[in-house]
Order: structure tokens, then sequence, then C-alpha cells
């Protein structure tokens, strides 16, 4: 009989040892509750005007959508939609030149860019980064850099070096594989080349 | 032991109704707007979230680029075990700006252990880099980003339970935590609840300089 009396007082006392190691370090934790919420100081504003002049920030005939998540890029007017296409944009990867320390990620920039400039044909002249990503030096000749062939048949330019274009790699169309550009297919290319104007708006996110 | 829990248990349930209460009365659509104004100048890409409505939508410039329905919202404080002090209330709407570069833990490094010279006809050769897929990790469908004023945005597909059980669990944890010496995350946090998909995708939004517009307290449900 003492036997098991005794391995009861013996598990109790061994809970409330447990209990008190627990409530000693819960002791220094601590745990998250909701904050309350209150109203901005500061009298209320008509909302009309705000509204109005939140609409009037926005694009005006075509734009451009580009879901870098998703790699589709969309071709609205006046906010309908007239084109939805796949597309290939940024890798996200980091490049780094091991002989020089400099560093290149390959993202595409998010926000509002605009068409700066629309070429038919357009030439690739191959930046420093073209070359270190294959392994080689970059090349001292200019003729080296020229590149006729990868951009496809048009370019819609957006500055620093960013451009909306096609490839010769349409198959991985829909994946983020590219330095930063807009990779499109050749029919979509043509659509938004002959759609979309010189100056419209283009959102990336 | 018991009656430390008990007052526990009281404390924050009251704190919980006071929440409510407060987030029950919100500023009408005028100051949200006029914040709005100020991003949508920018052209940058910003995150508007209404609680009201359940929405975190993509925006710039004003434009919906994008929406994805909030399975939930809160606005959360961390309370330590042994400090009473109650939490500070949160003026909305209000903006908070991503400090974090959420990606960077995330992209693949290219790095060539060695450049040789260029050659044309190998570089012909040899398709480029960029032509092969790799097979990167999707992004996290949970995580904690940095924000300004010592706050952090905590997306995950719930959110944080606010039941007295899971506290002590998270009392446990910080505590053990901190009596091995590591640091004990006491940001107070947006928390957002978003299906995995949608966490997903906008995890390369959190870059810093990105912009959170929350419009309104959540209502009191």
């Amino acid at each position: 009989m003492k036997g098991p009396v005794l391995a009861l007082v013996a598990a109790a006392g061994a809970l409330v040892a447990a209990g008190a190691a627990v409530s000693l370090i819960a002791a220094q934790g601590g745990w998250y509750e909701p904050l309350p919420a209150v109203a901005a100081a500061g009298e209320e504003a008509d909302a009309g005007p705000l509204a109005a002049r939140l609409a009037a920030l926005g694009p005006r005939g075509a734009y451009v959508v580009a879901d870098t998540h998703r790699n589709r890029l969309r071709v609205y007017r006046d906010g309908e939609l007239l084109r939805d296409a796949v597309c290939s944009t940024g890798s996200g990867a980091l490049l780094r030149d091991p002989e020089t320390g400099r560093q290149w990620i390959f993202d595409t920039p998010l926000g509002e860019h605009r068409v700066r400039r629309k070429a038919r044909d357009p030439v690739w002249f191959k930046p420093d980064w073209a070359f270190i990503e294959e392994g080689f030096q970059p090349p001292a000749s200019f003729r080296d850099r020229v590149d006729d062939v990868s951009l496809g048949d048009y370019g819609l330019y957006l500055g620093d070096g960013y451009i909306i274009h096609g490839t010769l790699f349409q198959t991985l169309l829909g994946q983020p594989i590219t330095h930063g550009c807009i990779r499109l297919g050749d029919a979509d290319l043509e659509y938004v080349y002959k759609n979309v104007p010189l100056g419209a708006r283009v959102y990336l996110y | 032991m018991c009656t430390r829990t008990c007052l526990w248990a009281l404390a924050f349930t009251f704190t919980e109704a006071l929440a409510a209460a407060q987030g029950a009365a919100g500023p009408g659509p005028a100051a949200a707007l006029a914040l709005e104004v100020e991003l949508a100048r920018t052209g940058a890409v910003y995150l508007l979230i209404d609680p009201v409505s359940d929405l975190l939508e993509i925006k710039s410039r004003g434009v919906v680029l994008d929406a994805v329905p909030l399975a939930g919202f809160a606005l959360l404080g961390y309370r330590p075990a042994r400090g009473a002090a109650p939490p500070a209330a949160v003026e909305l709407p209000a903006v908070w700006t991503v400090t974090d570069d959420a990606a960077a833990a995330y992209r693949q490094v290219i790095a060539p252990g060695e450049l040789r010279p260029f050659e044309p006809e190998a570089a012909e050769e040899e398709p480029p880099s960029t032509a092969v897929a790799e097979a990167l990790p999707p992004p996290p469908a949970s995580y904690r980003v940095g924000l300004d004023g010592g706050w952090a945005l905590n997306v995950g597909p719930r959110l944080p339970s606010g039941g007295w059980p899971s506290r002590l669990r998270h009392a446990v944890a910080d505590g053990w935590a901190r009596w091995r010496g590591r640091p004990v995350d006491e940001r107070r946090l947006l928390a957002v609840a978003l299906a995995a998909e949608d966490a997903q995708r906008l995890h390369h939004l959190f870059r810093p300089e990105t912009k959170i517009l929350v419009v309104a307290p959540p209502p009191a449900r």
C-alpha cells in the first residue's frame, strides 16, 4: 500500500515542480495582445476633392501593368483590359564579379515607369554583367558587345536599361529568369508595340 | 499559480474588449485619402490595408494593380509578463515604411570562381545561363518584415491567437529564449492573415521604403 501512495506523492511533487519551473520561465517572457486603435486627431475634411485629386494622378489612355510574381503583363485602356499576356521578369538573382567585387541584383524595378522610346529590331549593347554571368571577362572591343538577335522584333524602353522586349527562349516565358527586363512572346510583343504609345505608363509590381 | 493565471486571463479579456470598443469608432475616409494622395504622388508601389472591407490592395498612383482578400488583421503589442503597462493606442489611418529587404534571404547568388578571356566562338556555343530556369525555393508563406517606428509586419495564414493558452505558450517560449541569452522580438505588430499563395506573391514587394497605409481600425467582431 505504501508503494502506490509514495508514487502518487512523488508524481504530484514532480507536477508542482514542473509547474513552478514553467511559471518561472514564463515570467521572463511575454505575449502579444491587441492594441486599441483610435481615430487620428484633427478635423475631418471633405473627402470629395481628395478623391478627385487621387483619381487625377492615375493614367489616361493605354497603360501597362505587369505582375512580377505571376509573370503576367496586362494592357489596359482607361481601365478596360485589352490584353493579358504571359511574360518573364527579373530573377532576383545576385551576381558577383570575382575580380572587382561589383554586384548586380536582377530585380525588375517596381513602381511606375513610362515608355521613353520604342524601336523595331532593337540592338542590345551587352553590359559587363552579361559577360561576367557567363564566366567571361568583359571584352575591350565594342563590337563584341553588340547583340542584334536576343531582344526580338520590338523594344519599348523604360529607362535605366530596362526594356520590354522579345526572347529567343519562348518556352521559358512565365518564369522569373530575366535580368530585370520584361520579355514577351512574339505576338504579345507586337501587340504591345502597336497599342502602347510613347509616354504611356507602365506599372510594375 | 492558478490565481496568477486567472488574473492574466482577466487582463487579456479586458484589453481585448477595450480594443474592440475603441476600434469601432474609426475616422472618416478623408484622413486616409489625404495620406494616400501623398503616397500616390511618388509613383512607387504601396500597399493599402482596409480591415473594414477585408482587402489588401497593391497600388501605384492611386490605381489598384491587384488586390488580395484579408483573412484577418490586427494591431498587436508586446506585453512582458512582468510588466503591466497598458499598451499605447494606435492612431489610424497611418502609414508605415518597410525597413527590411524581405527578398534578400531568397536570392540566388551567381558567383563565378574566375573569369576567362572573352571568346566570341565559345560564347556562341554555350547557351546563356539565363536560358536555364533555376529551381529556386518558393518565397515563404509566413514571415515577418521590419517596419519603421519599432513595428513589424507579421504575415501568416492566421493571426496570432489571443487565447490565454497561446499566450502562455508564447511567454514560455520567449522566457526560455531569454534564459538562454537569445534575443526576443518585442516589436509591435501589424498582423495580417493571408492565404499561403497570396502571402508568397506579396513577399517580393517588401523592399526598403515600401509604404503600407492602414486606412481604418479593425472592426469589432
